[in-house]
């Protein structure tokens, strides 16, 4: 369609190539800087076990927002309206509810990794391959769906074509999270997560100062009314299923349970609760930006760049920048997360659990950041074809996490609750959960998998209780001799 | 008919959400200066 | 954060109808310059003209996304374009107007139960009058029912706080069973939780 005048892009591709260049390079900087202090792998894995609560916070806050979260709560509120933005919000109830966890993982398993690690050792060799499944499954969709996201958002911002967009995306949080372990991830989160609020802060406090809430309302109240509906179907359905996502996707993920092991003993719980906290306005104050375009005399010309085009119209160029470094941040934070989480998972879970047993710190050291490049180079092949299939394929995820959420819950606080049935509430959860996904619709697939695993969960172990010894979760998990000298030395 | 969320809501929601995300950017910033065992990162 | 997938034409309930000659005299305005009306069209994302199943639009979610040109295209016009729509029973004067201006599509959202109409029509210059209206795009919105949505949520509140019940109760009542090791190995464990040293 020749309207490239008229529906143009919203900043000059030299820019978005120059600040793609100073952030990528400034965030590599920051990884090889942090990463001297990684001295083991347990350091480069598990930040030395020693996050305090304002970095927690933030990586709580920053890991949760992704570009979702920034490029799509505009469409969103503009879709199901304020009932679908405060929909949105309670994402950040899976924070809340994981702040508890945090503390027990820790009290449970000090010398943990990663929550397979839990699983195998709660429940056994049946759970541990089910939920291993589930989550690399989930790991390598969400990192799938971001680095595509962000080509696409970044094509669409600048004309930054989507190959190359994708490719230095990927490739600097690849770089810097090799370099810098978690010790960069986190510490880039801070920062992060202070550039996504006050970009966002000061679009949404623009646009207040030229149009105040009320006459925002008045304007969808005419032309768009069921925006404004207290009693809006679609979004009053996605409520519930949505939130069961969030928190299934949290409780399981070990992008969570390597924060959790990670902060100092003390922490966890607090910088989960403020964590939730700093994320729960977020998708509101986006989707205000939305909601506030027909107000504004703002052309929706499509519902995925509302934002982005509000921001830009509003503040100009300032504006178009803004949303850029924006955008960027909230991939970043997210794609370096699951990088360094994925990596450690497939490290400790498959390679050391499976190969090699007796592997030394050196030789981990080695397998963790090969595995990182590796995980960064087949993410790449998957998002060269840019398939929306693929980004689709995510929504799959709602019953597999949904699944995951007793079994965590239970595996944590019940002492009896039954192996076999926990494995098979992930297996049923799962295969309903998808089948209603297909056959009712998408708002009830992490729903219907969360109720049949509640129901075989909580049956199994109140008519068959097996009894566990909680020893047995750091027995396994006491550092062997390599670990000894580390702690050894963290301990003078 | 539809039944609208009251006026006074919608705009306490915004304005809430707006004061929120400010104060939460400013409170990281502080709780970083206040609390000085991060992890050695800083 | 997951949300929903766009299932546009799943749910779709969407005619492009051709109204017949007789509305659209009534309707249409006269152009002054009669020579010269330019007409506007809807078409499909690619500019071409509509077919049944173009149209991305989701009736249960009350949304819909527009494209329109000029009638027949011309590349070296740079015409307005007006899009607006009427609820069925609503009177043609109170039409609302959705959008005016020079880009060529629009996502209309929000929009209530009933049989959406939409028009859209074009001009050369700001004080030419407009053009002749477009065939109507025709947009039923059949929102869930409301029995169904309380049904999920019934459900889905149900199971939210049975996790809320389970996992509050045990964070306040758990016991730690390593208490005995933990406080063995940890004589003063509130020293170095309370964050409150003065700097590493």
């Amino acid at each position: 369609m020749n309207s490239n005048t008229t529906e143009g892009l919203l900043l000059d591709p030299g820019v978005g190539f120059a600040l793609l260049a100073v952030f990528g390079l400034g965030w590599i900087a920051l990884g090889i800087w942090w990463g001297r202090k990684a001295k083991t792998t347990e350091g480069h894995m598990l930040a030395g076990r020693n996050v305090g609560l304002a970095l927690g916070t933030a990586t709580a806050a920053a890991t949760w927002i992704t570009s979702n979260t920034t490029m799509l709560a505009p469409q969103f509120a503009l879709q199901l309206g304020i009932i679908g933005a405060l929909a949105y919000c309670t994402a950040s109830f899976g924070l809340f509810l994981f702040a508890p966890m945090a503390a027990r993982i820790r009290t449970l398993m000090p010398n943990g990794f990663t929550s397979v690690e839990f699983i195998r050792l709660r429940y056994g060799e049946t759970a541990y391959w089910l939920f291993l499944l589930i989550s690399i499954f989930y790991s390598m969709t969400w990192l799938v769906s971001m680095a595509m996201a962000g080509g696409i958002a970044l094509e669409a911002l600048s004309g930054i074509p989507y190959l190359t967009g994708m490719t230095v995306i990927l490739a600097v949080c690849v770089a810097y999270t090799v370099f810098g372990g978690l010790y960069a991830v986190i510490g880039t989160d801070f920062i992060q997560s202070i550039i996504i609020l006050a970009g966002l802060v000061i679009v949404a406090v623009m646009i207040l100062a030229k149009e105040p809430p009320g006459s925002v309302y008045e304007r969808l109240e005419e032309s768009r009314p069921m925006l404004l509906s207290a009693l809006f179907p679609a979004a009053l359905m996605a409520l519930f299923n949505n939130m069961l996502f969030g928190i299934g996707e949290i409780t399981h993920s070990n992008v969570w349970w390597s924060r959790a092991f990670a902060m100092r003993k003390g922490v966890g719980a607090k910088a989960f609760l403020l964590g939730g906290l700093v994320w729960l306005p977020i998708p509101l104050v986006a989707g205000f930006l939305g909601l506030a375009a027909p107000a504004l005399g703002i052309n929706i010309l499509r519902p995925d760049v509302a934002g982005p085009v509000v921001a830009a119209e509003m503040l100009g160029t300032l504006g178009a920048v803004l949303v850029f470094i924006v955008v960027f941040c909230s991939l970043a934070s997210s794609i370096d997360s699951l990088l360094a989480a994925t990596s450690d998972l497939i490290t400790k879970d498959i390679v050391q659990n499976l190969f090699m047993k007796d592997a030394t710190d050196r030789q981990l050291r080695t397998v963790v950041m090969v595995v990182i490049i590796g995980l960064g180079v087949v993410t790449w092949l998957l998002c060269l074809g840019r398939s929306q299939t693929l980004a689709e394929v995510l929504f799959f995820a709602g019953p597999l996490v949904g699944s995951t959420i007793w079994p965590i819950i239970a595996g944590l606080y019940w002492k009896r609750a039954n192996p076999v049935g926990v494995s098979l509430a992930m297996l049923m959860g799962t295969a309903i959960g998808l089948f209603a996904y297909q056959t009712i619709g998408w708002y009830t697939g992490a729903l219907v998998g969360t109720a049949v695993s509640f129901v075989i969960v909580v049956a199994s172990t109140a008519i068959f209780p097996r009894e566990f010894d909680w020893r047995r979760l750091r027995v396994s998990t006491a550092p062997k001799s390599p670990a000894d000298r580390i702690r050894e030395e963290a301990a003078q | 008919m539809i039944s609208l969320v009251p006026q006074w809501i919608f705009s306490l929601l915004i304005y809430g959400a707006v004061a929120l995300a400010a104060i939460a950017a400013v409170g990281l910033i502080a709780l970083l200066l206040i609390d000085r065992k991060n992890g050695e990162l800083w | 954060m997951r949300t929903t997938p766009t299932r546009t034409n799943r749910l779709v309930a969407v005619t492009a109808a051709f109204l017949s000659a007789a509305i659209l005299t009534i309707a249409a305005p006269t152009p002054a310059n009669a020579d010269e009306p330019v007409r506007a069209v809807f078409t499909n994302a690619d500019g071409e003209p509509l077919s049944g199943d173009d149209l991305a639009a989701d009736s249960a979610r009350g949304d819909i996304q527009l494209h329109w040109a000029l009638d027949p295209p011309d590349a070296d016009a740079s015409p307005m374009f007006r899009l607006v729509g009427r609820l069925d029973g609503e009177l043609v004067d109170d039409r609302i107007v959705y959008y005016e201006g020079p880009q060529r599509r629009s996502f209309i959202s929000g929009l209530e139960d009933g049989t959406h109409e939409f028009v859209v029509m074009a001009r050369l210059a700001d004080t030419d009058p407009w053009g002749p209206e477009s065939e109507a795009i025709v947009f039923t919105v059949e929102h869930h029912s409301l029995r169904q949505t309380f049904i999920l949520l019934g459900i889905g509140a149900f199971l939210f706080i049975a996790i809320v019940f389970v996992v509050v109760r045990e964070a306040i009542f758990a016991e730690n069973p390593f208490a005995d090791e933990d406080d063995a190995a940890d004589p003063a464990p509130t020293d170095r939780a309370a964050g409150k040293g003065d700097g590493a």
